[in-house]
């Protein structure tokens, strides 16, 4: 069941040139997590603020639960709207303790039943015993987790994420990930979850959708974004890809490292792009070979090589970190493509 | 949030038993003398009735615009005004109500309205004021005409009109003198660079300690300064026969039209009038008594000073012009 | 749904609607009270303006003549002020100056030192038959004149001394936030201590020092005290002329107008200059970096700090305190005024509390309606603070003794003119103050489901709390001083401690006077001195 709706939206603001959304349509159903994706500046935040009630767009509907809370005829307020939303900066109440910011937004409950959800959400999100702290006294992990609880606590509607790890540690940022994902599918919680992170997307959302210039470029499963993307902007953002040049000749994609299939059915005799990611291509050492190695990024467990092809095209490749293959290295390339993506080339 | 509540209660409920009981019963004066003057006055009047009084002592000129505005529903039950040309304006513009009694009818005519609206309680002379250190005794100018002198050139004080005195003073030169000798009168005077002044509190002051060598001024200022051990002498001027003789200013009282308790105003005038409201204002602030048989202590009765003869309706029909005339001259009056 | 878990965080349906339209009547009532409070004068200012007609006795050359010693008086008082405050801001904030917490603290005393009783005081002391001109006479044993306080640049002289703390506060706020390493930085990339000043600091410091300067030219503008005593013709000055003198209300009202209308001009000029909102917060938070050390600059920046704190504080209570007279009489005084203090107290004290709780309410009305509506109430309010008391109090006279009786005539009627005329003063510091807070943090609250009321009470005013004792204390300090309008709109019987002052002034009974405005000054100064104790404290 769809449980957000958002059908063509537009949204300029205040002396604005451009538009910061233009005619957007998603969907949310329940107890999915759908994962706003974009670079900053595309709009992401504010289709958010659309859903929360912070900004009105000036044209398209929103309904939250089947109710229209945004559109030519209805307007509701933040206040009324059932969502919870944590910040960038997780906006705790600095006067207020744990307790009371989870309780903020409790105070329509008997009190004896605020107590009780307060406890039950600071023991989800595991800050029991940290109820008379104040958020000054607290890691960036645990105003995190506070800012989840009391977003949490009110059993919102649905739950909005701005960039909710942008302000952690690496190494927290991934643990937090983890527990919020959890806690997310523990309580059945519909969430939307905005960043310009894709590992962050991909490793929460059932659905991502990939925002640019406040038009939305593709909503699909992670999977789909990852090795289908629909636009090579699409591509580009979600992971490290190299277009190769080809053309279209017999039914198949010729390229200056190998032939393609032609999926995208382009017409004979065009000129097309093919995506080609890094993990796609392996190097052999070859003497002479048709590459030759002019740059490697340690990555830990990989490598990230870079290639030039006798046109000057650089490629990449990922291999394991086991063996290292010195800068200047004549390879031969071998292209394993389980996804061929190819673009008009434009 | 809390505290700003209890703040404000605690100042509302601070409030109650600051604020002035039910106005109905309570005689309210607004007073243009001095609280000092008035005050004993009033006390002596509480006991004697046992009228209850509030006063609200201010600046002649500032009560008579509360009076005006305060038209459709005054709240001032007796006015005592400094000065007659401000009377006279209330009394045009209908704000006062007539009173007269035997009290009222013992001052003498020219100290009263024609009208009746307002009645003389007490006179102020006008002096001329000199420091005795700068002025030897011989040299004492005995008439306000001798000023135009050059020898007084830069010695001379006196207070701009929003002391009205000083218009009234203006004023009287033109109803007697004609504006034309007035003018020559004042372009004398200012070309001895004489020093308009705030008020008559820095005439008295800057003779007294000797900014300047004469001032003109009201007969009170004099015996303020004696007071403060200030070296002043003080001239009756222009007191010869045929002499302009020097105005004198009342002190008077007046019942505001539609007061909330006219007839405890109207008792205070007869009580101001009367021997013990006369001897203790006389006494305070060194008046002229207008009543005849009032002992006027150390101060010159009112027979003994020859009084320009011009009557306070000359003087209110004058004022404008004058003003006029004065500000023409010199826009610091 | 998949399942549920240890909770059951089933979607709740959307709760009733119970602020909407609750807060749209609350808005609307604040902005029909508002306007209410503000505009009628306003109104009656212009109608009887109007009615002047051929200009009354006015002369267009007069008004020009005014105009321009008016202007040069507010411009030349506020470069003053900030001459003075600048420095002493620095020095107290970024330098290790001895005593420079006490210092800060004094530096604010001459706001609650009327200007009135600060020029009695320095025409005491440089009139020309003031102490100073008789002990260089006896020095000297010429009796010439040696200084002349009366006139033009005595005016600007003591202007600039009773409002520079205005400029000292908001600066010396302003740097303590600003963080030092801008300047290090600056230093380190080869500009000189002086270059740093002119390039970095100073322009850092520019909303603040607009702000604060703005303060004081209002102040220097609509004061009459001062100049009155002074002798210098100002537009205050020659409105009391036409009122007092000549009984003329409508060129009263015109001059009174022209002014209302040059002070409409300088607001557009500050809106202009400042273009975007600059941030300046009263309170600021005390993180500071090691001080700056004076080393061979120490006695001159003592010298300096002396010789402003000596002028604007030490000299003229010191003047007041000569003039007291015997200690016997001194408390024989003091015991008199009981009443006068609590009538004081009480209505600065009411006009402060209700300028705080309209100022909150005003300023977060501000931020919900659309900016023009936000502007537009902000402006008319601050329009108050430059109606000349004494035309305040006329038409309030007239307005609320017509149509609410029941005011006027109670001492309400003392804390309408006071909210008219300093409720800007906390509309201004609120905002201000908001415009510093997380906007995230609202809307958290009402993402939270908070009604707008909720969101004021649990959220931003708790925030600007500290702000919110400091902007009481200035309205406080504001409101004690007042003398003008609380002359004429006191009830019969009911004095405050500026009005007893001046009834002794002008009786002459200057001991007495004195021993008041000492009096006076005393607690006008307590609120802030408790304000700044608690904030020391962390206590607010």
């Amino acid at each position: 069941m769809t449980l957000i709706a958002l059908s063509h939206i537009s949204l300029t603001y205040p002396n604005a040139a451009a538009p910061a959304l233009s005619d957007l349509t998603l969907a949310v159903e329940e107890g999915a997590t759908l994962s706003i994706l974009g670079p900053s500046g595309c709009g992401k935040t504010t289709v958010l603020r659309a859903i929360a009630g912070f900004e009105r767009p000036q044209d398209g509907a929103i309904t939250i639960a089947g109710r229209p809370v945004s559109d030519a005829a209805h307007w509701v307020v933040p206040e009324e709207r059932g969502v919870g939303m944590v910040f960038q900066d997780y906006a705790l109440f600095p006067h207020l303790t744990v307790a009371e910011n989870v309780a903020f937004g409790l105070q329509r409950l008997e009190k004896p039943a605020a107590t009780r959800t307060i406890a039950q959400t600071l023991d989800l999100v595991g800050l029991s015993g940290f109820e008379d702290r104040y958020p000054h006294e607290l890691s960036g992990g645990q105003q995190q987790r506070v800012a989840l609880a009391r977003a949490l606590a009110p059993k919102p509607i649905v739950l909005l994420l701005d960039e909710p790890f942008s302000n952690l540690d690496p190494d927290m940022r991934g643990q937090m990930r983890e527990e919020v994902e959890e806690i997310l599918r523990l309580t059945g919680t519909t969430a939307v979850l905005v960043t310009h992170d894709h590992d962050e997307a991909f490793a929460m959302a059932d659905r991502v959708a990939v925002l640019n210039h406040g038009r939305l470029e593709q909503v699909d499963t992670p999977e789909a974004i990852y090795h289908t993307p629909s636009t090579p902007f699409v591509a580009n953002f979600v992971g490290q890809a190299d277009f190769l040049l080809g053309h279209v000749d017999n039914g198949k994609i010729h390229t200056e490292v190998g032939i393609f299939e032609n999926v995208g059915g382009h017409p004979t005799g065009a000129a097309v792009e093919i995506m080609i990611r890094p993990d796609d291509v392996h190097i052999v050492p070859a003497s002479p070979g048709g590459a030759r190695i002019v740059g490697r990024q340690f990555r830990g467990s990989e490598n990230l090589y870079t290639v030039i092809l006798p046109s000057g095209q650089h490629l990449h490749s990922s291999e394991g970190s086991t063996t290292v293959y010195p800068i200047g290295t004549s390879v031969d390339l071998k292209i394993v493509a389980t996804h061929i993506v190819t673009f008009p080339k434009s | 949030m809390a505290v700003l509540a209890g703040i404000l209660l605690a100042s509302v409920a601070g409030l109650q038993p600051a604020s002035p009981a039910d106005a109905a019963d309570r005689l309210v004066i607004y007073s243009g003398r001095k609280e000092k003057a008035v005050k004993p006055v009033v006390d002596a009047f509480t006991k004697q009735t046992g009228i209850q009084v509030d006063m609200k002592v201010g600046k002649t000129s500032g009560l008579a615009n509360e009076i005006r505005m305060e038209k459709t529903r005054p709240r001032g039950d007796l006015f005592i005004s400094t000065e007659s040309g401000i009377v006279e304006i209330l009394t045009k513009e209908g704000l006062l109500d007539p009173y007269q009694s035997a009290a009222t009818k013992a001052v003498p005519e020219d100290f009263r309205s024609a009208a009746g609206t307002w009645t003389g309680i007490s006179g102020r002379a006008r002096i001329i004021l000199y420091n005795k250190n700068l002025v030897p005794e011989k040299e004492v100018p005995r008439s306000i005409f001798e000023l135009t002198n050059p020898i007084w050139k830069g010695k001379l004080a006196i207070a701009g009109t929003r002391e009205r005195t000083t218009l009234a003073w203006a004023t009287a030169l033109v109803a007697v003198k004609g504006e034309a000798f007035t003018r020559d009168y004042l372009k004398g005077l200012h070309e001895n660079d004489l020093k308009i002044l705030t008020d008559n509190t820095e005439v008295w002051q800057g003779v007294g300690r000797g900014e300047f060598a004469i001032g003109l001024t009201n007969s009170p200022n004099y015996y303020l300064a004696r007071q403060n051990n200030l070296p002043v002498g003080v001239v009756y001027p222009d007191q010869d026969t045929k002499g302009f003789g020097t105005p004198i200013n009342p002190n008077v009282a007046a019942v505001i039209k539609g007061a909330t308790n006219p007839e405890a105003a109207r008792k205070f005038i007869d009580f101001l009038l009367g021997p013990e409201g006369q001897r203790i204002l006389v006494t305070q602030d060194y008046e002229i008594p207008l009543i005849a048989d009032v002992d006027s202590s150390e101060v010159p009765p009112l027979n003994s000073i020859k009084r320009t003869a011009v009557t306070a309706q000359r003087l209110a029909d004058l004022e404008e012009a004058t003003l006029k005339l004065l500000t023409s001259l010199n826009p610091n009056w | 749904m998949a399942q549920a878990g240890p909770l059951t965080l089933t979607p709740s349906a959307p709760l009733a609607p119970a602020s909407g339209w609750l807060a749209q009547i609350g808005t609307f009532l604040l902005l029909v009270g508002v306007g209410l409070l503000v505009l009628p004068p306003l109104l009656f200012l212009a109608a009887a303006a109007l009615k002047a007609g051929e200009l009354g006795a006015v002369t267009i050359g007069s008004l020009v003549g005014l105009a321009v010693t008016t202007l040069s008086l507010a411009t030349l008082a506020t470069i003053w002020a900030m001459l003075l405050a600048l420095p002493l801001a620095w020095l107290v904030v970024r330098t290790d100056l001895p005593f420079r917490t006490l210092c800060r603290w004094l530096a604010v005393i001459p706001l609650a030192i009327p200007s009135y009783i600060g020029a009695m005081a320095y025409i005491a002391l440089l009139g020309p038959v003031g102490s100073v001109n008789t002990w260089l006479s006896a020095l000297t044993g010429s009796p010439q004149q040696w200084v002349n306080i009366y006139g033009f640049w005595g005016g600007v002289f003591v202007l600039g001394l009773f409002t520079y703390p205005y400029i000292f506060l908001l600066v010396s706020a302003a740097l303590e936030a600003t963080n030092p390493s801008v300047e290090e930085t600056a230093r380190s990339l080869g500009e000189s201590p002086l270059g740093v000043l002119r390039r970095v600091t100073l322009p850092m410091l520019r909303p603040s020092i607009l702000a604060g300067g703005l303060l004081a030219f209002l102040y220097a503008l609509s004061d009459f005290g001062s100049p009155s005593l002074l002798r210098v013709q100002v537009f205050t000055t020659a409105i009391y002329h036409q009122l007092n003198t000549r009984f003329d209300q409508a060129a009263a009202a015109l001059l009174s107008f022209v002014l209302v209308l040059i002070t409409i001009a300088v607001l557009a000029g500050q809106q202009m200059l400042l273009h975007r909102r600059s941030y300046v917060t009263i309170t600021g938070t005390a993180r500071l970096a090691r001080p700056l050390h004076l080393g061979r600059w120490h006695w001159p920046a003592t010298l300096l700090t002396g010789a402003i704190l000596s002028l604007s504080v030490f000299i003229p209570l010191g003047v007041l305190l000569v003039q007291t007279g015997s200690v016997g009489h001194f408390l024989e005084v003091v015991s008199e005024q009981g009443d006068y203090i609590k009538n004081s107290l009480l209505m600065a004290g009411l006009a402060a509390t209700l300028a705080v709780i309209l100022g909150l309410l005003i300023a977060f009305t501000a931020r919900r309606t659309p900016p023009r509506t936000g502007a537009l109430l902000s402006g008319t309010i601050q329009i108050g603070y430059a109606i000349p008391g004494t035309v305040l109090g006329l038409s309030l006279i007239l307005l609320y003794n017509t149509y609410v009786p029941w005011v006027y005539g109670t001492v309400g009627i003392l804390v309408v003119a006071y909210l008219i005329r300093f409720l800007t003063q906390s509309v201004q510091g609120v905002d201000a103050a908001f415009a510093g807070i997380n906007p995230h943090l609202e809307e958290a609250a009402r993402s939270l489901a908070a009604s707008p009321w909720r969101v004021l009470r649990r959220v931003l005013a708790p925030l600007v709390r500290p702000t919110l004792f400091a902007v009481w204390a200035l309205v406080f300090i504001s409101a004690m001083k007042e003398l003008d309008a609380t002359l004429l709109l006191r009830p019969a019987g009911f004095d405050t401690l500026p009005v007893r002052i001046y009834i002794h002034t002008v009786e002459a009974e200057y001991a007495r006077a004195a021993v008041m405005a000492l009096l006076l000054i005393a607690f006008t100064a307590l609120p802030w001195m408790v304000v700044t104790r608690l904030r020391e404290k962390k206590l607010v």
